[in-house]
């Protein structure tokens, strides 16, 4: 083992500038996946650690020995939504909440630094007035989900446990409405906890942009390890000629691509660590900020990625030299490489039909699991479909190219259609997932913004309410105001110009008893979600951009080292490099641009199939065309830009002379 | 009465890599239809002499001339295409592009010259039948044996028909049969575009085919034949 270290270290150091090309390959192959997969690990972890935050809010219901009462409530303020804890001691030893120095007395309230903030534009005696309390101390940072957050913590002595058979018979956080939960004993806050309102949702959401994120860079990550530990092929053919075992040659293989993605993890965990600092100061998810320490992957996460990493990265070398370890004189022949077959077409025509067939039964049974397994099998289908699409326009460039450009461009494209659409996957994917809710979030009801008029909603699940007495009752104090109906059939008042709407929300509910919120604070965490979804998505899209661009350098450097002698012979004949580097440019322009446009479209016919799934009777709303046609175009400047980080290689292998290779 | 000159004339050529002197003060006159073979042991200066001849790079001290227009003082990209549109070039691999077919290959450098791909495609088809690689015309490089691949880059290096042809140990990848047969079609070929040839070899008998050997040892000419 000593030896083959030594031997190793021996080949990195006398490889010269090809070897540090190489390595340079293998270390940005192996940063960007490492990098990308630690942030969404990093998101996902963030959002854990909010709902682990927030968990002491809501009431865990003590079996026995009860020292407090607990209520979670929300109140709307100023079209935010503020988190209202109420507390009442029973026993004089009542646990102390997180953030709190001590639990607090009947009529104390205590408010988070960014409410007060708010409270300090003139809200202060109404907030007091409606929670029925003095405030007296600030919340700590360990009292709070995210620095920003709204939230008060309310001693009331009038709290008295929600009777059995009044029991909220759902969880009160279900729908992201304002509905308090029941007054529960309890004897410790919770320390940790899920949330199935808006950090369920955006878990989800993380791990489907993960998801979508990650497959490609596990591929590209396999890639840049995989074509560098070819090209090695013929220098350890040499070493199997001269008496190397298999073993010995895997060994060393292994050696050097370990070095390199060691140097690309550590690479890959400063991009990841920058990113999450970008993401904590300047990316509000789920209505504010991340903290940067609740971004980072918990070790055994940590651990696990990175050595996933290393071992994908070598694993993928050693398969690279499967010939080399067979045979001494298994050196990596340029073979033509097999069409792909026409069935992969025909596994896509079959997905789509099975996705339009569970579109009836959707609508018939409501059961909403079979459009969307309808849907995840479109999307499996389309990187088996990519490259008969890169065959196809291999075919059509070649056919109808005019110049030597598109000629080697498309011949390209068709002798290895899989190669040429692999660094593509994930922006394809992405192109049809942007495609898919451009089409279905445009469809969507318009999320309300009105905040002229406050909504009075009934105070609990299943309480009856007298509209006409509210009514009457209303129009009494407010003989200016008009009344009319929400959008959800509930009684609304549109108060006078310049009246405080806070001030008077507050009298509203102490007069009928209502919840009385604007259509807007109804709809706050649609808002908050959709909002956050189409911003999401253009990071998404982004960063698969970034993606798609190195895995086109990558894949377009390595494919220039492994033809460099072809290259520097068409050069030395006088074959402009412009030539050159536009045949490689091309070639991964053409599928990367059609490919997006292609499944823009199809990723907003599956948008549009989905909402009829849902409501047959949805009028579907055809979306900006300058958005899809954004992706398609920004993809394109992707391909060239990743093509052109080639370039600097090519421009390397023509500068070495001939003789020398 | 024209005096006829030769075709590429290089004076006084002197290239240096640092201490190392690859090429000193040679004078050498390539004439077309003739042809020339460069042979000495490794390291002599032979393919540093052929490069320095196609102007793929500039000698320290010399000319080079083509057909009366100095070539060395000339801008990279007017060398390139002088080398395009003069020069072809035979080196010991083929170096054929993978992805083309063989006649996509032949036709490629007059795609470079700017010709519409169907008439270059026309064009490059003229060579195969004559070549011996007649119904090779659609298959890739790796399904070309040697011989095959070599016989297509012959025919890509005469294609546009070329004042000087270059070919760098041309058959050092060949069996001594292949090798001859190879180099009764380049010398045919070569003749045929009344071209002048420089051959860089190691191989004596592919030497003694050439009108004139030159041997190069320490980057000076030792012996002319």
């Amino acid at each position: 083992m000593r030896n083959m270290l030594s031997l190793a270290g021996s080949l990195l150091r006398g490889g010269g500038r090809r070897t540090v090309l190489d390595l340079s390959l293998t270390v940005v192959g192996v940063a960007i996946p490492v990098a990308v997969i630690l942030l969404v690990v990093g998101t996902v972890t963030g959002f854990r650690e909010r709902e682990n935050a927030m968990a002491w809010r809501e009431p865990t219901p003590a079996e026995a020995g009860a020292t407090a009462l607990q209520r979670r409530s929300y109140q709307a303020w100023q079209g935010q939504r503020v988190d209202v804890v109420e507390l009442k001691s029973l026993d004089g030893t009542p646990p102390v909440p997180p953030g709190m120095e001590r639990f607090p007395r009947e009529g104390e309230i205590w408010i988070s630094p960014a409410l007060e903030e708010v409270l300090d534009d003139g809200g202060w005696s109404t907030f007091q007035e409606r929670l029925g309390g003095q405030i007296v101390g600030v919340l700590g940072r360990e009292a709070l989900a995210y620095g920003d957050e709204l939230v008060a913590v309310v001693g009331n002595g009038s709290l008295e446990p929600t009777s059995e058979d009044e029991l909220l018979p759902f969880d009160h956080r279900h729908g992201g409405g304002f509905m308090p939960s029941d007054v529960l004993p309890i004897a410790e806050f919770a320390e940790s906890g899920t949330d199935p309102s808006l950090p369920l949702l955006y878990t989800i959401a993380a791990w489907i942009a993960g998801a979508l994120l990650v497959a490609p860079s596990i591929s590209l990550l396999g890639a840049g390890a995989r074509l560098t530990a070819a090209r090695r092929g013929r220098r350890l053919a040499a070493l199997r000629l001269a008496g190397a075992t298999s073993g010995q040659v895997t060994a060393l293989a292994a050696l050097e691509t370990a070095f390199g993605a060691v140097l690309g993890i550590g690479l890959g965990v400063v991009v990841a660590l920058a990113g999450m600092g970008v993401v904590a100061s300047s990316i509000p998810l789920g209505g504010g900020r991340f903290g940067f320490a609740d971004l980072i992957p918990s070790p055994l996460a940590f651990a696990m990625i990175l050595i996933g990493a290393l071992v994908v990265a070598v694993g993928s070398a050693l398969a690279g030299l499967r010939e080399v370890r067979a045979t001494p004189l298994g050196v990596v022949r340029q073979a033509r490489r097999k069409r792909p077959g026409w069935r992969r077409f025909f596994v896509m025509v079959a997905a789509w039909a099975a996705f339009i067939a569970t579109i009836p039964i959707t609508q018939a049974s409501g059961q909403y699991v079979m459009l969307v397994g309808g849907l995840a099998v479109v999307i499996l289908s389309i990187s088996t479909v990519g490259p008969v699409f890169a065959w196809v326009m291999g075919w059509i460039t070649t056919r109808f190219s005019r110049g030597p450009r598109g000629l080697v461009a498309g011949r390209r494209l068709m002798a290895d259609p899989i190669g040429s659409f692999r660094p593509t996957t994930g922006l394809v994917l992405i192109a049809f997932v942007a495609g898919f809710l451009l089409l279905s979030s445009a469809t969507l009801p318009e999320i309300s913004t009105d905040d002229s008029a406050l909504v009075l909603a009934a105070p609990g699940p299943g309480v009856e309410v007298d509209i006409e007495s509210w009514q009457q009752r209303l129009a009494k104090e407010y003989p200016e105001a008009t009344f009319g109906t929400s959008t959800y059939g509930q009684l609304s008042i549109t108060l006078p110009r310049g009246t405080d709407v806070e001030a008077e929300r507050t009298r509203i509910a102490q007069i009928t008893g209502a919840l009385t919120l604007t259509e807007a604070e109804i709809d706050y965490e649609n808002r908050l979600f959709i909002e956050d979804v189409r911003r999401a998505m253009w990071v998404v899209v982004g960063i698969a951009l970034i993606q798609a661009a190195f895995a086109t350098g990558v894949g377009s450097a390595a494919s220039v080292l492994e033809q460099a002698n072809t290259l520097a012979a068409l050069s030395l004949a006088g074959t402009p490099t412009s030539q050159l580097q536009g045949a490689r440019a091309l070639q991964s322009a053409i599928p990367i641009t059609i490919s997006s446009a292609v499944f823009v479209a199809l990723g907003a016919a599956a948008g549009g199939l989905t909402m009829i799934g849902v409501d047959p009777d949805v009028t579907i709303v055809i979306p900006s065309l300058i958005q899809g046609a954004f992706v398609v175009v920004a993809a394109a400047v992707a391909a060239v830009g990743g093509a052109a980080l080639s370039r600097p290689v090519l421009q390397s292998v023509l500068a070495q002379p001939l003789a020398e290779r | 009465m024209t005096l006829e000159r030769p075709v590429l004339i290089g004076r006084g050529l002197t290239k240096r890599y640092g201490d190392v002197t690859a090429i000193a003060d040679v004078d050498i006159d390539i004439w077309r239809g003739s042809s020339i073979a460069l042979t000495g042991p490794s390291g002599a200066g032979k393919t540093t002499l052929l490069h320095v001849l196609a102007g793929i790079i500039r000698p320290d001290e010399g000319t080079v001339t083509l057909e009366g227009v100095r070539i060395d003082s000339a801008s990279d990209r007017e060398r390139s295409r002088l080398r395009r549109r003069h020069f072809g070039f035979v080196f010991q691999e083929g170096y054929l592009v993978p992805e083309l077919t063989a006649l996509e290959n032949v036709a490629l450098p007059l795609m470079l010259l700017g010709q519409p791909k169907a008439r270059a495609l026309r064009e490059a088809q003229r060579w195969f039948e004559p070549f011996g690689i007649g119904g090779l015309e659609h298959r890739r490089p790796a399904e070309l044996s040697g011989g095959q691949a070599q016989r297509v880059a012959i025919a890509r290096s005469i294609v546009t028909g070329p004042s000087v042809v270059f070919a760098d140990e041309p058959t050092a990848a060949l069996d001594s049969e292949t090798t001859h047969r190879t180099m009764t079609l380049l010398e045919s070929a070569v003749r045929h575009a009344n071209a002048g040839l420089v051959v860089v070899t190691h191989d004596p008998e592919v030497a003694a085919r050439c009108d004139v050997q030159i041997s190069i040892l320490d980057g000076r000419l030792r012996r002319a034949a």
